[in-house]
């Protein structure tokens, strides 16, 4: 299986390869994109069996590149890695015509099944103990927030 | 009197009350009508009386010749009478030859010659009768003759034959009988001829009477009327006097009251000049305000009143020249007090004319202005200084303007500077330290999963715990300060993200209602929206209140808008009050600040605030971005 990887921070492509080499798959990483439109031209080009987009990138977020590549290769699998974690990034998600997202903090554990998932013609959208994980950790306090937001 | 009436005419809104004149216009009788209506009257009743003595006098003179007729007839009578007698006595004596009878012929024949005397007396004056008096006269001479003749035979003792006595003068007996009666009947033609005379006099002197008589009576009738019309046009002519002499006399009154009154107005100077200029009349303003008393000053010439150097530039001879020239002339300038002291006067000449048009005097009101001058010295140096102020302060308002327009310029550069910081260190955060600690946990992660059951394993769980807090931490940080899902999804994916947070952190209900024609602004807008968003937000959780907050986007006439409404207490009315129209400064620098943020865009932030909850609304022109998928992420 060929896997395009979609992210403008070298070290978070190495972290890919790293997880994806170490899940001992079928799997071929066949290139690099380090902005959304360079992965919409490599999907065009190369025709992954599936992607992995960030969402935040140079030129072309991923989720618009997502759209992109969901409108000319309904084949290709999108898998949408991101740092974003919110309640709605699924359903936005499943908006732009992607299968999957991964949180980057659950990168480990989730990575290689979300891929399992969607060349197995499934979805992935997170795991429940992880969206409860994720409400459970203690948010910080109102004054904090608010000396960020008005600093 | 005219004269006076005239010069208040002249003087106008003086004059006490419109002068009427009584229209005299007596439709008097002329003399020369009446006189010869009375005059005639009178002639006509001379010539009546005239005549009527005339008429009288020929009815006595008629009456005379009907005695004078009545007399000749009498003794033509009584000659004949006389004539018989002493026929009759000669026949008695040729007869019997008495004595006696002689004697008694005699008397009768002396009595005949006396009857015929009186009778030529009475016709003298008729030739006519003298001639038949003259032929009876004859007759009876020639017969007494006859009768002496015989008388004187028989006396001689002739023989007397009676037959021949008897018949002897019977030719003379006819004759005086005939000449008798031609007497008699020529006096009776003369008395018709006198009476027809009478008659035609009486007649002409009866008509001439009556006649003139009715035409005196109409012309005294006619002359009664005149009178009559004299004296009706006489009483009319003497009420129209005595009105007109009350409407002079209350006039007269009036005049009086004026003259009062004028005399004792204070705050002007009246008096009055005669034509060569000198004072004629003085009131006590004048007194007061010039200082000379009417004594001192009638009769002196008014150029007292200038300063010496207008006198000698003929000023006053001038003011009156041109008063008299064009009715009126009015000046202002310094006059001068009898002591010497100098005052700013308003004069005002008028000419005072007769009926004819003749100058006759001036009136001369003069006004003490020096106080007026004063106040417009006042004035006129109060508006200097105002003037300068406003320049002054027109040159504060520019400065401020200026001011405020670089204070804008820099909050605006202030605002700019401090997303492009909060953008750069969210961004920083996000991609270095983010992406550096998600490989980080992604890494221990493995370690941890690689490593199950030994001790190092459970040595690596706080660490990939305190990775994941680190990691949420940072990225908690980052968006607050950049949401980067904004640029990416735009507003309607970055609120509801943003909402969430917030709802988790202060424990507020947060609905959003998005309009569904809602697309993408401007980046600026949508940032200035997520900004105005945030601000508000904190608003209402620190002073609200409120359990809930509302949001709304739409777009409607070309204007895009959000809506945060909140259900809580509400900003104060009178901070809402005081701040007017800069009710920003009054509400801290966060509306200031989202106040700021439309203004730059051209929009505008309203807030409305009532006890029920507060709204705040930021629109602006919903412009749409030209090639969003060209921006950078």
């Amino acid at each position: 299986m060929r896997i395009l990887l979609a992210d403008d921070h070298e070290i978070v492509l190495e972290g890919i390869r790293t997880i994806l080499g170490r899940a001992q798959r079928d799997w071929e990483i066949c290139g690099e994109a380090r902005n959304g439109k360079e992965a919409v031209e490599m999907v065009r080009a190369l025709k992954p069996d599936l992607v992995v987009l960030d969402v935040t990138m140079p030129m072309m977020s991923g989720l618009q590149a997502a759209t992109q590549i969901a409108g000319f290769d309904s084949r290709c699998r999108i898998l949408i890695f991101t740092m974003h974690e919110s309640e709605r990034l699924g359903l936005e998600v499943q908006q732009v015509g992607a299968h999957g997202f991964v949180l980057k903090s659950q990168a480990a554990r989730d990575l290689v099944r979300a891929i399992d998932a969607l060349l197995g013609g499934e979805t992935f959208f997170g795991t429940a103990s992880e969206v409860r994980a994720g409400k459970e950790k203690p948010e910080r306090g109102p004054l904090f927030c608010q000396a960020l937001a008005f600093a | 009197m005219v004269q006076e009436r005239d010069a208040r005419l002249v003087l106008g809104s003086f004059s006490p009350s419109p002068l009427q004149r009584a229209s005299f216009n007596p439709q008097m009788i002329a003399p020369a009508k009446v006189k010869p209506v009375f005059v005639s009257a009178i002639a006509l009743l001379c010539l009546c009386a005239v005549a009527s003595y005339m008429s009288f006098v020929y009815f006595r003179l008629s009456e005379r010749w009907v005695a004078h007729t009545q007399d000749v007839r009498v003794t033509t009578g009584e000659v004949d009478a006389a004539m018989n007698n002493a026929a009759r006595e000669r026949m008695t004596y040729m007869l019997t030859g008495n004595a006696d009878a002689l004697g008694r012929y005699h008397a009768a024949a002396e009595n005949i010659r006396d009857r015929i005397a009186v009778l030529k007396t009475m016709v003298a004056d008729n030739p006519q009768q003298s001639a038949n008096v003259s032929e009876l006269e004859q007759a009876v001479q020639s017969r007494l003759q006859v009768w002496e003749d015989s008388i004187a035979r028989k006396q001689a003792g002739a023989k007397i034959d009676p037959v021949q006595v008897m018949t002897q003068n019977f030719d003379l007996s006819r004759r005086c009988a005939e000449a008798s009666a031609r007497v008699q009947s020529e006096e009776e033609k003369l008395l018709e001829e006198r009476r027809a005379i009478a008659h035609h006099w009486f007649l002409l002197s009866s008509v001439l009477v009556v006649g003139s008589f009715v035409i005196a009576l109409l012309l005294l009738l006619f002359y009664y009327r005149l009178l009559h019309q004299e004296l009706r046009l006489r009483e009319a002519a003497e009420h129209t006097a005595n009105d007109a002499y009350a409407r002079e006399a209350a006039l007269r009154q009036e005049e009086q009251r004026f003259r009062l009154f004028v005399e004792a107005v204070r705050d002007y100077a009246i008096f009055t000049l005669d034509a060569n200029g000198r004072v004629s009349s003085w009131n006590e303003g004048a007194a007061r305000l010039k200082g000379w008393e009417a004594a001192e000053i009638i009769g002196r010439h008014f150029s007292c009143f200038f300063p010496t150097e207008d006198v000698e530039r003929g000023k006053p001879q001038r003011e009156l020249e041109v008063a008299a020239h064009e009715g009126r002339v009015e000046d202002e300038g310094w006059r001068v007090r009898k002591d010497g002291s100098r005052f700013w006067a308003n004069v005002v000449i008028t000419a005072i004319r007769n009926s004819a048009g003749e100058v006759m005097g001036y009136a001369k009101v003069t006004r003490d202005f020096t106080d007026r001058v004063k106040a417009q010295d006042d004035l006129r140096r109060a508006n200097v200084e105002l003037l300068k102020e406003v320049t002054e302060r027109k040159v504060a308002e520019t400065r401020l303007a200026s001011s405020e327009k670089s204070l804008r310029e820099l909050s605006r550069h202030l605002l700019r500077s401090q997303d492009e910081e909060r953008r750069r260190i969210g961004r920083d955060l996000h991609d270095s330290l983010g992406q550096s600690l998600a490989v980080l946990k992604m890494n221990l992660d493995s370690l941890q999963m690689s490593s199950k059951g030994d001790g190092a394993a459970q040595a690596l769980d706080p660490c990939v715990l305190l990775a994941d807090e680190v990691l949420r931490e940072v990225r908690t940080i980052s968006y607050l300060l950049y949401p980067p899902m904004l640029e990416e999804m735009g507003l309607k994916s970055a609120i509801p993200w943003y909402l969430e947070g917030f709802s988790k952190r202060s424990g507020i209900q947060t609905t959003l209602d998005v309009a569904p024609n809602f697309d993408r602004l401007l980046p600026e807008a949508e940032l200035a929206f997520f900004r105005i968003l945030q601000e508000a937000l904190t608003n209402v959780h620190r002073h609200s209140g409120s359990s809930t907050a509302n949001i709304r986007l739409a777009v409607a006439d070309g204007w895009a808008s959000m809506e945060i409404r909140d259900n809580g207490k509400g900003i104060p009315q009178t901070l809402l009050e005081q701040s007017g129209e800069d009710w920003m400064g009054s509400l801290g620098v966060g509306l200031r600040g989202m106040n700021e943020r439309m203004r730059q865009l051209g929009g505008k932030l309203e807030v409305a605030s009532t006890e029920q909850g507060t709204s705040v609304t930021a629109s602006v022109p919903a412009e749409r971005p030209q090639a969003k998928l060209e921006r950078t992420a």
